[in-house]
C-alpha cells in the first residue's frame, strides 16, 4: 500500500476519555473492503457481539473515509458513519454518508477513521487538529441544535479557521431512532446514527484542516484518471451546477414526488412543481463540497411568505424537502424550505417520522385517529405551524411525539383500526422518501437492502441502463428481471459507498457510461497503488460487504419476513397519473426471491449459501451462520 | 535626444536603466560606476560567505546588460563621481573626465561606517558592504576559527549566520539590549538571539567594543566593561551610511540621504536619487526615511527611470520591507514596528516558533513582525498596510482570518462589490 | 498580451479541486497548504476567492529579487521562476501584494501555470478560472496588480494617492 490511505485509525473510549490511534488493519483487509461502509461493517464484525443493543455503549460508532476521500476524484467528499442501526431493532449494520469538507479534513489530519466505543459520563465532544484529538466538555453545548452547535464548538475551540464540525442535535440526545449527525450546515448522516452518537454522550466531532498530506501511489497516473473522471462527468449533473441548486424537473419526475402519506400522486406533482418554480424566485447560494463542483448544497434566502428573511442550508434533491413538508400536506415554498432546515436543526432524518406524521394526519382527517389519542392535538393537511410543532415533539420525544418518533408501523399500531393498511414503511422504518410506487425495483432495493431501507439498496438503474451490469434501459411495467439488475446495482452501490466518493453528484450519470467500474478501478489502482485492481474486484468488494452485512442481520434476526415487510401504501398503486395501475404486489414475493438467488443466496431464506461466502474470502462467516441458532437478539 | 547619466551599478540604478528603455529607446544612457564590474547585490555578501552562493553569483547580472540595454558603461575607480556642476549639467570624474548630462540619477548606495576606535583599522579587522569586502572576509575566513562580529543589525546577523555555517566560532557584541533593532521588535529579536545562543554563538549585548590590538595576528577587543574578547578575525558591521561625499557644492538638498519626492527628484531640476543613498517620506509613518533595502531601491529607481525616459510616474510604495534568514529560519518585518506613540502591538502567533504581531495606530495597520510560517504572509500584509484604511473590524479579524481575507474583504468593500463580505467566524475560513 | 490565470470570484464555489490539483500536479500529494493556488472563504457571504500571482505588470516578486530567481518574461510577460537561482532570502514573500509567493523548504513557490496547460483550470468545472489573455490595461506601465471580483476586471492601487511627498 503506497498512497490513498492517511495510515492510521483513531480510537476514542468515552468510557475512559482515552484517545489512542492505531494502525490501520493488513493491506489484504484493507483490499477487501476498502474504506467507508466496508470497513465499517469489518469493524463492527469483529468488535460488536450480537446481544449487544445499539444504544449500548459497547456498540461502535465507526467514522471512516476511504482511500478516494479527500482527493481529486470528483465529490470526493464522502464520509461514512457505520453503526448498529438503532432502527429496526438492532438488527443490521448500517453505513450513512454525508460530505462537506469534514472527510476530507480528517485525512489531512493523519486518520482514515475513528472507531468511537463506550459512553462518556457527560457530555463530550471531540477535536482533532494538528494530527492530534483531544476530547472536551460539552455541557454548555449539550440541548443546542445543530448549526448552533457547530457554531458553539468552533467558539469554544477558539475560532479556529477551517474547521468543520459533525453534530447530533436534540434529535440524538433524546434518543430518537431517527436522529442524524449534521455537518458543515448543510450535509447529514442520516437513518438514526444520531442517536448513537446521543447514547454516547458525544455531541459533536470537529476537524480542523490538519496539516498531512495525503498520499497518492502514482499521482500522475491518478491525475489523468481524475480528469477523465471529471470530464465524464462534466455536464451531465444531476443538479445544474453553480447555478441553481433546484431538483431536476426532467421526464416523468413528477411522479415520483410524493406526500401526504403517498394519498394524492397529484397533489404531490403539484408540490413539486410550486415549490420549484416559485422558489426560483428565491437567491441562491450554490456552494460545494471537497473537489465537487456539482453543489448540491446550497444556501437559500426566503423572500416571500411567513417565514421571509429566513436563509436556509441545504443539501441534496428533493427528499428531505418532500418529508419536513410534503407529506403534512404543507406547500408554501418558504415554510418548505424552513421546515426542512428546522429537521437539520432538530438532527432529524426525514424518512421515518415523516412517515408517522403522514399517516397519523391522513388518519386524524378520516376520524381513524381523535384527539383523545394525539394529546389533544388536531392535526390536518398543510397546517405549517402544527407540523413544525410535531417535529420539535419528535426531537424531544414530547407527547404524542414520542408515539411518532417510534416510527410509522408502530404508530399505526398505536393508532389502531385501518391505519395499518395506510402505513408507507419498511421493516418498520421510512424508505427514502420518493414515490418509488412507479419505480418498482427501487422498492424491492429498499427491502431487500441489507442495511435496511436506505440508499445503498436502491439505486437501480431502470430507465438509465448501466453498460457495464450489461443492463439496457428498462421498462418499469417489466417485473421480470428485475431482481437479477437489483443485485448487480447492489454491489456497485456498495462499493460505492465504500471508496470515497458521493454518488450522488458525481456517479448517478457515470453508471450509463460504458467504463464506470473500470474508472472506480483505476481510481482506488492508482491512489492506492493496487496496480491489478481490476473493475470485477469493484463488484467483488460490493457483493463481499452486502454478504457481512446479510449474515450479521440474519444472525441478529433478520428474516424472509422482515425483507417482506412493506407498509401497505407503499404499494398501493396510483389510481391517476401515468404510472396508474402499475402493481407490484403480485410480483414481490418472486422479485425478492429472484433477487436472492442472483446474490447466491437461498431461495427460501435468503441466507448467503456457503459456497458464496467461500467466493468471498468469508470462510469464517460459515460456522456461526450455520451453526448458532439464529437471531441472538440484543435486549 | 536626452542623454540620462546614472551613477551607481547596484538594484536602484540597473531598475532605472531597465524601466527607463521600456518607455525610450533612443536615448542615451550612460552608468557610471567607481566600481569594476558588472552589477551585483551588496545584499548577497553574506549568501556568498555563507557558501549558498558563488562570488560570481552575487553578480546578478552579466556585462551583457549593458548592451543588451544600450547603455556605456564607465566603470571602475577612475570614473569614480567628483563633483557634480549642476548649473553646467556635468559630473566631473576622478580621472578629470567630464561627462555632460540631461538628467542625471544618483544610485550610489551606501558604504560601511569604520568605527573610529583605536584598532579599528587593522589588518583582519574587516567590514562588509561591498563584494571586495566579502572576498576579503572570506579569504581571512580560510583560516580564522574563532570570528567576533560587531553589530547585530541586518549584516552583522547575516555574518554571524554565515560564519555558523561555515563552522566558526563566533562571538557577537551589540551595543544595545538586543539584536536587530530595525528590522525585528524586542520580542522578536530575542527569539533570533535564542536561536543563536541555541547554536553556540556567544552573544554578548550592551557591550561596546573599546578597542582592539593584535597579539600576533591575534585580535583582542577589550570592551567598554573590560572584558576581553579574542578572536582571529573581526568583521565591523556597525553599519552604512548613504554613499553621497561627492555632492558639495551642488546644492542638492541632504537630510540624512539625498532628499527626494515621490517622483525620486530632487530639489535640483533634472537630478534624481534612489535607493540606499536617497531619503524619502516613508509612506506608512510620513516621515523623511533613509531605507537601505532592496525594494526602495527598485521602487525609486524604477520611478527615477519612468520620469527621466519621459513618463510622469509617482512611486506606488514607500515601507520598510526587510527579510532574512537566520539559521534557517524565515524572518521579516513590514512597515512601522515601534510600540508606543498611540501605537499598539498586538502578538496573534507565538508558539512553535511561529510568531506574529501585528502593529495598528488605532484602526489602521501600520505594521507587522514575521518569524516562520507567518512571513507567508507578509507581502498580504504590506497590502493592507498600504491600503492605510482604518477599518474597526481589522483588528479582531487579522486574529482569526488570514492576511489574504481581509485584503479580498477590504477591497471588494472599497470597490462596492461586496459590502457583506464578513470573515467566517463559524466553520470553514 | 499576457497570458495567464483568470479569476472570476462570482462563479467560485469553494470546492477547492483547484487546490488538490495544484498540490497533486506539482508535489504528488494532496495537500492544501503545498498549493500555489490558494482559497479563501467568506462562508457567511458565500464568497470564495482563490488567490493565485497576477503576473503583475510592476511585478514586485520580480523587480526585488537580487539573483533574478523570479524575472518577468519579457516574450510572455509572465513571471518565471528559475529555482536554481532562489536563495531563500524572501524578499519576493515579503513584496508580492498578493501573498502568492510562498517559502517551503527553502525554496519559493508560486504558480508557474503548469507550461501553458493549468492543472486547476482544468478542474474549476464552473469556470471561475480560467487561463487566458489577461486585460490590457490602458497604460501597461501604469497597470498596477489587480483582482478580479466579477467579470469585470477591477484595477486597483495598492498605495492611495495621498502619499506625502518629501
Amino acid at each position: 500500500m503506497k498512497g490513498g490511505y492517511a495510515g492510521k485509525f483513531l480510537r476514542v473510549d468515552l468510557s475512559s476519555g482515552s484517545v489512542s490511534e492505531e494502525p490501520l488493519p493488513s493491506d489484504e483487509i484493507l483490499r477487501k473492503y476498502i474504506g467507508g461502509l466496508g470497513l465499517g461493517a469489518w469493524i463492527i464484525n469483529n468488535e460488536v457481539p450480537m446481544n449487544v443493543h445499539a444504544l449500548d455503549p459497547e456498540n461502535r460508532l465507526v467514522f471512516t473515509t476511504g482511500p478516494i476521500t479527500g482527493t481529486l476524484i470528483q465529490s470526493s467528499s464522502d464520509w461514512t458513519v457505520t453503526s448498529v442501526r438503532h432502527e429496526l431493532h438492532s438488527k443490521v449494520i448500517h453505513g450513512s454518508h454525508s460530505h462537506g469538507y469534514w472527510g476530507a479534513f480528517l485525512k489531512l489530519n493523519g486518520f482514515d477513521g475513528i472507531i468511537v466505543q463506550g459512553a462518556a459520563a457527560s457530555p463530550t465532544y471531540l477535536w482533532i487538529h494538528d494530527g492530534e484529538a483531544e476530547l472536551r466538555d460539552a455541557s454548555g453545548i449539550w440541548g443546542l441544535d445543530t448549526h448552533e452547535t457547530e457554531d458553539a464548538v468552533v467558539v469554544d475551540i477558539g475560532m479556529v479557521a477551517e474547521t468543520s464540525v459533525a453534530a447530533i442535535g436534540p434529535a440524538g440526545e433524546n434518543l430518537v431512532e431517527a436522529a442524524s449527525i449534521e455537518n458543515d450546515k448543510m450535509h447529514s448522516a442520516s437513518k438514526g446514527m444520531g442517536c448513537i452518537m446521543g447514547a454516547k454522550k458525544l455531541k459533536a466531532i470537529a476537524v480542523t484542516r490538519g496539516p498531512y498530506p495525503v498520499p497518492i501511489a502514482n499521482p500522475k497516473e491518478f491525475l489523468q484518471v481524475s480528469l477523465e473522471w471529471h470530464k465524464t462527468v462534466e455536464g451531465t449533473h444531476v443538479i445544474a451546477h453553480a447555478a441553481r441548486a433546484r431538483p431536476p424537473d426532467a421526464g416523468d419526475a413528477p411522479y415520483f414526488t410524493t406526500g401526504k402519506n403517498f394519498s394524492d400522486p397529484e397533489w404531490s406533482k403539484e408540490f413539486r412543481r410550486g415549490v420549484s418554480e416559485e422558489s426560483e424566485k428565491f437567491p441562491v447560494h450554490p456552494r460545494g463540497c471537497w473537489a465537487c463542483p456539482s453543489p448540491c448544497a446550497y444556501g437559500i434566502d426566503v423572500t416571500t411568505g411567513p417565514h421571509a428573511g429566513y436563509e436556509a442550508t441545504l443539501a441534496g434533491g428533493f427528499e428531505n424537502s418532500e418529508g419536513a413538508a410534503a407529506m403534512a400536506g404543507v406547500d408554501e415554498p418558504g415554510t418548505v424550505l424552513y421546515l426542512t432546515d428546522l429537521v437539520d436543526r432538530l438532527g432529524l432524518d426525514v424518512g421515518t417520522p415523516s412517515c408517522a406524521i403522514g399517516l397519523a394526519i391522513e388518519c386524524f382527517e378520516k376520524g381513524i385517529l381523535t384527539k383523545e389519542k394525539t394529546g389533544g392535538l388536531e392535526l390536518r393537511w398543510g397546517d405549517a405551524e402544527m407540523t413544525e410543532k410535531l417535529w420539535r415533539m419528535i426531537a424531544y420525544k414530547e407527547g404524542f411525539g414520542a408515539i411518532l418518533a417510534e416510527g410509522p408501523k408502530k404508530t399505526a399500531e398505536y393508532i389502531g383500526g385501518e391505519a395499518p393498511n395506510m402505513v408507507v414503511h419498511v421493516k418498520g422504518s421510512g424508505p427514502n422518501l420518493h414515490d418509488w410506487r412507479a419505480r418498482p425495483s427501487i422498492i424491492v432495493g429498499q427491502a431487500v437492502c441489507p442495511a435496511g431501507p436506505c440508499w445503498q439498496g436502491s439505486l437501480g438503474s431502470e430507465l438509465m441502463g448501466e453498460p457495464d451490469l450489461g443492463f439496457e434501459p428498462q421498462d418499469p411495467w417489466e417485473m421480470k428481471g428485475k431482481g437479477a439488475l437489483l443485485a448487480g446495482t447492489q454491489k456497485r452501490s456498495t462499493f460505492e459507498d465504500v471508496n470515497g466518493v458521493c454518488w450522488f453528484a458525481a456517479n448517478i450519470n457515470m453508471r450509463r457510461t460504458p467504463g464506470y467500474h473500470t474508472l472506480m478501478a483505476r481510481s482506488i489502482a492508482t491512489a492506492v497503488g493496487w496496480d491489478d485492481f481490476s473493475h470485477e474486484e469493484v463488484l467483488e468488494v460490493g457483493e463481499r460487504v452486502m454478504n457481512l452485512q446479510r449474515v450479521y442481520g440474519i444472525r441478529r434476526g433478520m428474516t424472509k419476513a422482515d425483507d417482506l415487510d412493506i407498509g401497505p401504501r407503499f404499494m398501493e398503486p396510483h389510481t391517476t397519473g401515468a404510472y396508474a395501475g402499475l402493481d407490484i404486489r403480485p410480483h414481490l414475493v418472486g422479485m425478492i426471491e429472484e433477487f436472492y438467488e442472483s446474490m447466491g443466496w437461498s431461495k427460501e431464506e435468503g441466507k448467503p449459501l456457503p459456497e458464496t461466502l467461500k467466493r468471498l474470502g468469508l470462510d469464517d462467516l460459515i460456522p456461526p451462520l450455520y451453526a448458532e441458532p439464529a437471531g441472538s437478539k440484543p435486549t | 535626444m536626452k542623454r540620462h547619466v546614472i551613477i551607481g551599478n547596484s538594484h536602484a540604478a540597473t531598475t532605472a536603466v531597465e524601466w527607463l528603455r521600456k518607455v525610450s529607446d533612443s536615448d542615451e544612457v550612460v552608468l557610471i560606476s567607481r566600481e569594476d564590474g558588472s552589477p551585483y547585490s551588496p545584499a548577497l555578501t553574506t549568501y556568498y560567505l555563507s557558501g549558498k552562493m558563488s562570488y560570481e553569483q552575487m553578480f546578478y547580472l552579466d556585462y551583457s546588460f549593458y548592451k543588451k540595454h544600450n547603455v556605456e558603461p564607465l566603470l571602475g575607480a577612475g570614473k569614480a563621481v567628483v563633483q557634480i556642476d549642476a548649473a553646467g549639467k556635468a559630473v566631473t570624474l576622478a580621472d578629470g573626465t567630464s561627462v555632460p548630462y540631461d538628467d542625471l540619477l544618483i544610485a550610489t548606495g551606501s558604504k560601511s561606517i569604520v568605527p573610529s576606535m583605536d584598532g579599528g583599522r587593522l589588518p583582519g579587522v574587516l567590514t562588509l558592504w561591498t563584494a571586495e569586502d566579502a572576498r576579503k572576509i572570506d579569504d581571512a575566513a580560510q583560516t580564522a576559527k574563532r570570528v567576533t562580529v560587531v553589530g547585530g543589525g541586518l549584516i552583522g546577523i547575516q555574518t554571524v549566520n554565515a560564519m555558523v555555517a561555515r563552522g566558526k566560532q563566533v562571538t557577537q557584541i551589540e551595543m544595545l539590549s538586543r539584536v536587530m533593532p530595525v528590522a525585528m521588535d524586542a520580542d522578536g529579536g530575542k527569539i533570533i538571539e535564542a536561536r543563536y545562543r541555541d547554536v553556540g554563538v556567544d552573544l554578548r549585548l550592551e557591550q561596546r567594543v573599546d578597542r582592539i590590538e593584535d597579539s600576533n595576528g591575534q585580535k583582542i577587543l577589550t570592551l567598554a566593561s573590560g572584558d576581553q574578547v579574542e578572536a582571529d578575525m573581526v568583521v565591523m558591521a556597525v553599519g552604512v551610511v548613504p554613499n553621497i561625499d561627492f555632492l558639495d557644492g551642488a546644492g542638492i538638498k541632504v537630510d540624512r540621504g539625498i532628499v527626494i519626492d515621490d517622483h525620486s527628484k530632487t530639489n535640483v531640476e533634472g537630478i534624481y536619487a534612489a535607493g540606499d543613498c536617497a531619503a524619502s517620506v516613508d509612506a506608512i509613518s510620513g516621515e523623511l526615511s533613509v531605507f537601505a533595502i532592496i525594494p526602495a531601491a527598485t521602487e525609486h529607481g524604477r520611478v527615477a527611470g519612468l520620469n527621466m525616459g519621459g513618463l510622469p510616474t509617482a512611486r506606488l510604495r514607500n515601507l520598510g520591507l526587510n527579510s532574512f534568514t537566520p539559521l534557517g529560519v524565515p524572518c521579516g518585518s513590514v512597515g512601522i514596528l515601534d510600540e508606543g506613540n498611540g501605537r499598539e502591538g498586538i502578538i496573534t502567533v507565538n508558539s512553535g516558533g511561529d510568531y506574529r504581531k501585528l502593529i495598528f495606530e488605532g484602526d489602521r495597520l501600520v505594521g507587522a513582525v514575521l518569524i516562520g510560517k507567518p512571513l507567508d504572509e507578509g507581502g498580504l500584509l504590506a497590502s493592507l498596510i498600504e491600503m492605510r484604511l482604518t477599518d474597526p473590524k481589522l483588528k479582531s479579524e487579522l486574529q482569526q482570518g488570514s492576511a489574504a481575507m481581509n485584503y479580498i474583504r477590504l477591497l471588494a468593500q472599497e470597490k462596492g462589490l461586496a459590502s457583506e463580505l464578513a470573515i467566517p467566524a463559524r466553520w470553514t475560513s | 498580451m499576457t497570458k495567464g490565470l483568470l479569476i472570476n470570484a462570482s462563479r467560485c464555489i469553494a470546492c477547492r479541486a483547484c487546490e488538490v490539483a495544484c498540490s497533486l500536479s506539482h508535489e504528488g500529494e494532496i495537500d492544501p497548504s503545498k498549493s500555489l493556488i490558494g482559497m479563501q472563504l467568506f462562508n457567511e457571504a458565500y464568497f470564495y476567492y482563490p488567490m493565485v500571482c497576477a503576473q503583475c505588470e510592476i511585478p514586485y516578486c520580480a523587480l526585488n529579487c537580487p539573483t533574478r530567481a523570479l524575472e518577468k518574461n519579457p516574450e510572455t510577460g509572465q513571471v518565471d521562476f528559475i529555482a536554481d537561482k532562489c536563495i531563500n532570502c524572501n524578499l519576493c514573500t515579503v513584496t508580492c501584494p498578493f501573498g502568492a509567493v510562498t517559502v517551503r523548504d527553502g525554496l519559493a513557490h508560486k504558480c508557474d501555470l503548469c507550461d501553458g496547460d493549468p492543472w486547476c483550470v482544468k478542474f474549476c468545472e464552473v469556470g471561475a478560472i480560467s487561463y487566458g489573455e489577461l486585460p490590457e490595461p490602458a497604460d501597461h506601465l501604469r497597470a498596477l496588480p489587480y483582482l478580479r471580483f466579477t467579470d469585470e476586471v477591477v484595477p486597483l492601487t495598492p498605495v492611495t494617492g495621498d502619499a506625502p511627498t518629501a
